[in-house]
């Protein structure tokens, strides 16, 4: 199968949904494709919620006391050498994502990224936002508005074009205020949650690629949790 | 309620790296977290309850016996420790060998949760009725063929077999659902997605 045809089956074998031998050929494939790999990650995580619609069952104390005994007479296979949790150096991490992604990046204060690059304690945010960023399919620009002239930004649409990474640079302590993400969309804001910046700089992922029509703008609110935006823009796609 | 789920899963890390290091008190708390649902889950899909509890069994020694399996930047341990039960269960459902154990332990128990009330983490129980809001916003072609794929087992080519529609369709439904389906999970107000 081409990659395309792989990556159009990663939602089926996310709910193992694959007959045996595209199965085997999937498993084969993310062993060296990095951004399917990613992507998988996506869909394990919707196939995990996914779950939660069954409903509890009582577990008989019999199973507990079978399965904890198991693991009692159960050896364990662990890597020889354990992963040590420590920061990579700046350049592992730019080989990784693209060179729009890095011009980007390179204006921000490290300081902003630092999460990011420990990958031992990588939030699923930031390894959301690089799973775009290794393979974006497409960038914007944001412009600042007259009410912060030291605002960027730049949306990277992810792979698979429903996906974005947000970066905003420059945005000043809000105080009480809240920065927040919008999709506009049939000239409706819809809601993307929070920017919060550290040392100016922030990086939201966002579920939704940007479809023609549509763009993206940042706000400060009076509080969080919006439904419309009541502040002023500060960023916008242009 | 973020902030809730945000600091379960960073136990649920703490735990599993407790595993790896074969930590048996971690190992319970992990189990004791996700028992009911896990149990819950393989119970819809295998029928049986001595089956489902069989699946449970594996799932959980699987990650005792394999805690570097787990990899973070694939996801939550939460979506780890279903995606395990789950793929047994299925396995479980489709085999030849299992298909008679299945036809013996449903003579041996009846499928029914049990009348006790299920004790489970706030996060959790509202999370469940997120998803389940979130399916019924599905159109209804999506959330049959989730419905077969995910809880009935079902290859996306014995989907379109049982629906009598063309291969590339099941493919699209199954896709289009999934991602329909984590939009609208995220849509969903404090919740990460």
């Amino acid at each position: 199968m081409t990659h395309d045809e792989l990556q159009e089956l990663l939602p089926a074998y996310a709910l193992d949904a694959l007959p045996e031998a595209e199965e085997t050929e999937m498993r084969a494939h993310l062993e060296s494709c990095p951004s399917c790999s990613a992507l998988l990650g996506e869909h394990l995580e919707t196939a995990g919620r996914l779950a939660l619609a069954a409903a509890p069952a009582v577990p008989s104390p019999d199973l507990r006391a079978r399965v904890l005994a198991e693991a009692v007479r159960t050896g364990q296979v662990v890597p020889a050498a354990p992963a040590p949790a420590r920061r990579l150096p700046w350049g592992r991490v730019a080989g990784l994502v693209s060179a729009a992604a890095l011009a980007v990046l390179g204006a921000f204060s490290l300081a902003a990224f630092d999460r990011v690059q420990d990958l031992e304690r990588r939030s699923d945010e930031q390894r959301r936002v690089l799973a775009v960023l290794v393979a974006p399919s497409g960038t914007f620009a944001m412009a600042p508005t007259g009410e912060l002239p030291g605002a960027g930004g730049q949306v990277f649409i992810g792979p698979d074009g429903r996906s974005a990474a947000v970066i905003v640079t420059g945005l000043p302590d809000p105080g009480e205020e809240v920065y927040q993400l919008w999709l506009i969309r049939d000239g409706r804001p819809v809601p993307l949650g929070a920017v919060d910046p550290e040392g100016g700089a922030a990086a939201v992922y966002v579920p939704a690629g940007l479809r023609p029509g549509e763009t993206m703008a940042v706000t400060r609110e009076p509080n969080a949790g919006n439904t419309a935006p009541r502040g002023p823009v500060v960023l916008q796609v242009v | 309620m973020t902030g809730k789920v945000e600091s379960a899963q960073e136990e649920d890390r703490e735990l599993l790296l407790g595993v790896a290091r074969g930590d048996r008190t971690a190992f319970a708390r992990l189990y004791d977290r996700y028992a009911a649902a896990t149990l819950g889950l393989a119970l819809k899909i295998c029928g049986s309850r001595t089956l489902a509890e069989d699946v449970v069994q594996e799932a959980f020694l699987s990650i005792w016996r394999r805690p570097a399996s787990y990899r973070q930047e694939r996801g939550t341990v939460a979506a780890y420790l279903f995606g395990a039960v789950h793929n047994k269960a299925v396995d479980a459902i489709r085999h030849e060998e299992s298909l008679r154990r299945r036809e013996q332990a449903f003579s041996d128990a009846p499928a029914e949760s049990g009348g006790d009330e299920v004790v489970e983490a706030a996060w959790l129980a509202v999370r469940r009725d997120q998803v389940r809001a979130a399916l019924e916003r599905l159109s209804d072609v999506q959330r049959e063929a989730l419905q077969l794929a995910y809880f009935e087992g079902l290859t996306y080519s014995e989907v379109a077999g049982k629906l009598g529609i063309p291969l590339g369709t099941a493919k699209t439904r199954l896709r289009d659902g999934m991602i329909r389906l984590r939009n609208i999970l995220s849509e969903t107000a404090g919740s990460p997605p």
